[in-house]
């Protein structure tokens, strides 16, 4: 059992950590025509949007109360309901998310009660979804707080209204929930291998369809264009399955499976060749499809690149700091290709009981909560060959010669984040390529000059007085 | 054609090489519809592209350029022209109109012009040679309006083998450069108090740098690196090479003209050896100071192996005991056949249950089994299938061989080591063996040999 180190001293410095309340953020931005809404002050949301535009490179609908000193004791309930009806009015979204901040929280604020006066006050706003998710940044980071907003809305939308109604009649439909670490592209790469199977895979949340990067029709909209539409809530309810992707989320489905009895399959990546396998073998089982062609070619592929690759990774060591799903998740690569596991430094251990467990169970030799400092203290003397971080590490890997290997939120010093996909047999593939030449690319060229030193002491080696250079 | 029948019988006749006489020569010709090796000008560039400041061009048509220039992997402490790829790219009006040889004039100057070069080295080639370019009196030419030396290497492909194009660059070499220029003066003893020597290498390339594991030995026992043919070489060495104590021939059997030379014109004792393994590179510093006579620095010598036995020894424990046991397949030319088959037996305790000796010499085999006894396999037919076929027969857990042997090993499921010189790790010397040792575990544990064949959910 790997032993975790608990955070230990007072300041953080350069944090690792993005709040839970952006967490939640991403994934109501990953649902259409949404709108996530801050119960906070006016900075709450800003620098969130700042976050996720370096980010996406694309425009971030985000809201906020916008609270001030006197609103935030007096009467903060007020300004949520003005903001949500603003919001309805100016913007009419399907789905707004009422997600809580550190600050409303302290006050003690009743989200779920104020949406219930709303209701009553303003019937006329009932066909906009008002999701309450409670997402302290005290708590936390950003992949709990994505996972908690996947939670209320199936609690608060999908259960409540529509499990009473569910159907016997045969489905088609595959729920995924892919946790916060997936790009969209990897969301897409989901969908293209569940659709080869004959099955109709519902993403929720799905940012292939609202932070891919597309250019749509509309010139503006203030709203998210794309992503889970509220039309496939009760499809949710009525599917054949859900597959959750990413430690963070199992709870989300372990959750659709206890209310709606829906059969519930976890994996906690789709990174590796036997996660894959799984990942096809549970698409065999619900589709009782035998599998396509394709995925035999890319598996062989797979198989290619790590014979190709394992020159330079195995035996490589490699170091990651990120929020705990990625750490848990390039385990069964790691295993696969022979990299040690060094260390992983990661946000927030104590959010779930389940992804602690999950990272004690890991195959890191140490597994740290902290902080980039920390983080770059443990590369210091722990010699690394791939750094896994995002990009608050470039400049330190650059003057550290380390091969840095980009992934989690933000990454602003490279184009194309999003179009990264890191899952599937072709994902596994890529990463492990990547990962290769990064390290070729830093690798000595072989052994360290050395220049003797009877050449240092005879600039010329020979007499230029006594050339007798014979021309024929 | 440039090399007339005589001196091509002068060049074949290499009465040191021990093989000279023998059936199975290790310049023997090549048989039409089942080679795999390359040709003279291959040789040649092997034996002297290394060397770091001269410019080397290939006046011919692209193919004998542009499908691999750049690659060699020698390091260097000066620059680094051997990375470029100079070539008079003859097109077909070139040929038609006769315009080779001006085109290879302008080709020189551009070179010297551009680059100040301390000498242009031109390599002629099959189409050259055949069109009949006078290479010779270009370079002539050149040389003189130029003030710069311009060496022509007449190694068109056709006239042989690699091994034979390795005799004709050293045959230049030691017709054209060495002896034109006298060594600057050099204390006569060290900072220690000892007295200096001079050694030449030939056949030494430096791959990954790997001599920079020797010259520090060297400093410490005081002995001077002269010239080398050609690892990390100046042109100014190979000009003074003929003032030298004694010459190692390191693993290339094929350059032995270049150390009979420098016997013959300047009384320079030679001797063969290796830098691969603890065990060899011992004893080729043993030699050196031995064949210098001194007896102080053959006690030095003594002294320094002693410490770097022991220092190297210690970091191999834990490597042998991963690796004894394991049997490889080796498959390599020549020198190597013995030195690094040594290496791994010797000084890992590995088994290497067959070794390849297509272009090993009858002497290669006589130290094969000295070190083996009988207990081994020598193999002449390096094809793929046969590779594969064997490594399944004797369970060999690696195949130890050249880049082109890689990715046939590979899809076979055959852990593989890069031995030969396109390799990128430096394995001379004791710490060589220790990155050698490093690479070959490497290349066995990994985890991703338990997980290749593991069936598909769909082979269930």
């Amino acid at each position: 059992m790997v032993k975790i180190v608990k955070k230990s001293k007072p300041m953080t410095v350069d944090p690792i950590k993005v709040s839970q309340t952006m967490g939640a953020t991403l994934a109501f931005l990953g649902l259409d025509k949404s709108m996530p809404l801050l119960h906070g002050n006016q900075g709450c949301s800003a620098y969130g949007k700042i976050l996720f535009i370096r980010h996406f490179l694309e425009p971030v609908p985000i809201q906020t109360t916008a609270l001030d000193h006197l609103s935030a004791i007096m009467e903060p309930d007020k300004n949520l309901k003005e903001a949500m009806l603003t919001i309805c009015k100016k913007d009419k979204p399907e789905v707004i998310g009422v997600l809580t901040t550190g600050v409303t929280e302290a006050e003690g604020t009743d989200i779920k009660r104020v949406i219930k006066e709303f209701r009553e006050e303003f019937p006329e706003h009932d066909d906009t979804l008002l999701i309450p998710v409670s997402v302290p940044d005290y708590q936390g980071c950003l992949e709990s707080g994505y996972a908690k907003a996947v939670e209320s809305i199936i609690e608060n939308v999908i259960v409540q209204r529509f499990i009473e109604k569910r159907s016997k009649s045969h489905s088609n439909d595959l729920v995924i929930i892919p946790s916060a670490m997936h790009t969209p592209a990897d969301i897409e790469t989901m969908r293209l291998i569940i659709e080869m199977f004959g099955l109709n895979p519902i993403f929720l949340p799905d940012l292939s369809l609202s932070l891919d990067g597309h250019l749509s029709d509309l010139r503006y909209s203030p709203i998210s264009y794309g992503g889970c539409s509220k039309t496939l809530f009760e499809r949710i309810a009525n599917s054949l399955g859900v597959i959750t992707v990413g430690r963070s989320v199992k709870n989300a489905g372990m959750l659709l499976h206890l209310r709606a009895g829906i059969p519930f399959f976890h994996m906690d990546g789709l990174i590796g060749l036997e996660a894959n396998d799984s990942f096809i073998s549970i698409l065999m089982q619900l589709s009782g499809n035998a599998v396509p062609e394709m995925f035999k070619r890319q598996r062989k592929r797979l198989r290619d690149a790590y014979l190709d690759t394992h020159f330079y990774l195995g035996q490589s060591k490699m170091a990651v700091a990120s929020d705990p799903d990625l750490l848990i998740a390039l385990q069964s690569l790691a295993a696969e290709i022979g990299i040690e596991l060094q260390y992983g430094v990661t946000s927030d251990i104590g959010y779930s009981a389940d992804v602690k467990s999950a990272l004690q169970e890991s195959n890191y030799q140490k597994v740290q909560e902290g902080d980039f400092e920390d983080f770059r203290k443990l590369i210091c003397s722990y010699s690394v060959d791939l750094v896994v971080a995002n990009s608050y590490l470039t400049e330190f890997c650059e003057e550290q010669e380390l091969a840095h290997y980009r992934a989690g939120y933000p990454i602003y010093d490279r184009i194309g984040g999003s179009r990264v996909s890191r899952v599937g047999y072709e994902g596994t593939a890529d990463i492990a390529v990547e990962m290769a030449n990064l390290i070729w690319q830093r690798r000595p060229e072989g052994a360290e000059p050395y220049i003797s030193d009877f050449r240092r002491y005879s600039g010329d080696a020979y007499d230029t007085a006594s050339t007798s250079y014979a021309s024929h | 054609m440039s090399l007339n029948n005589a001196e091509l019988k002068e060049l074949r006749n290499e009465p040191a090489c021990s093989d000279n006489d023998g059936d199975k020569s290790g310049c023997a010709k090549v048989n039409p519809g089942a080679t795999a090796g390359g040709c003279c000008l291959d040789g040649a560039l092997i034996a002297l592209l290394p060397i770091t400041d001269v410019a080397h061009i290939v006046h011919g048509s692209i193919t004998c350029t542009g499908s691999a220039w750049g690659i060699r992997g020698s390091g260097t402490t000066g620059r680094n022209f051997y990375k470029m790829g100079m070539t008079t790219d003859m097109n077909e009006l070139d040929v038609i109109m006769g315009r080779g040889e001006p085109k290879l004039l302008h080709s020189i100057k551009q070179a010297v012009t551009d680059h100040s070069p301390e000498a242009v080295f031109v390599y002629e080639t099959c189409l050259t040679a055949l069109i009949g370019d006078d290479v010779k009196s270009i370079c002539k030419v050149a040389e003189e309006k130029l003030g710069v030396p311009v060496i022509h290497i007449p190694a068109a492909g056709f006239y042989g083998s690699k091994n034979f194009g390795n005799r004709v660059g050293g045959k230049a070499m030691l017709q054209r450069v060495i002896g034109t220029a006298e060594p600057a003066p050099m204390p006569e003893r060290t900072a220690a108090g000892h007295k200096i020597y001079n050694l030449n290498l030939v056949g030494e390339f430096n791959i990954a740098g790997e001599f920079w594991h020797i010259v520090p030995l060297l400093d410490r026992l005081g002995i001077n690196v002269r010239g080398s043919i050609s690892g990390d070489a100046r042109f100014a060495d190979i000009r003074i090479m003929h003032r030298a104590d004694v010459t190692m021939v390191v693993c290339s059997r094929a350059l032995l003209n270049v150390a009979r030379g420098l016997e013959k014109e300047y009384g320079i004792p030679w001797f063969e050896g290796s830098f691969y393994g603890v065990r060899d590179t011992s004893n080729s510093l043993r030699t050196i100071a031995s064949m210098i006579g001194d007896e102080d620095l053959i006690g030095r010598t003594e002294e320094l192996i002693e410490l770097e036995e022991h220092n190297i020894n210690c970091e191999l424990d834990s490597y042998r005991e991963k690796l004894a046991g394991k049997r490889v397949l080796l498959y390599t030319g020549g020198v190597k056949s013995w030195s690094v088959l040594s290496a791994l037996q010797d000084d890992l305790g590995m088994k290497v249950v067959v070794t390849g000796v297509k272009k090993s010499t009858a002497g290669d085999k006589q130290r094969i089994k000295m070190i083996t006894g009988d207990d081994i396999q020598m193999i002449d037919n390096g094809n793929p299938e046969n590779l594969i076929r064997l490594c399944d027969a004797y369970n060999a857990d690696v195949l130890v061989a050249g880049g082109r042997n890689m990715y046939t090993a590979l899809k076979a499921r055959i852990p593989f080591l890069h031995i030969n010189q396109e390799r990128e790790h430096p394995y001379a010397g004791y710490e060589g063996m220790l990155i050698l040792a490093k690479e070959l575990d490497r290349a066995i544990s990994n985890p991703l040999w338990r997980i290749l064949d593991k069936p598909a959910p769909w082979e269930d």
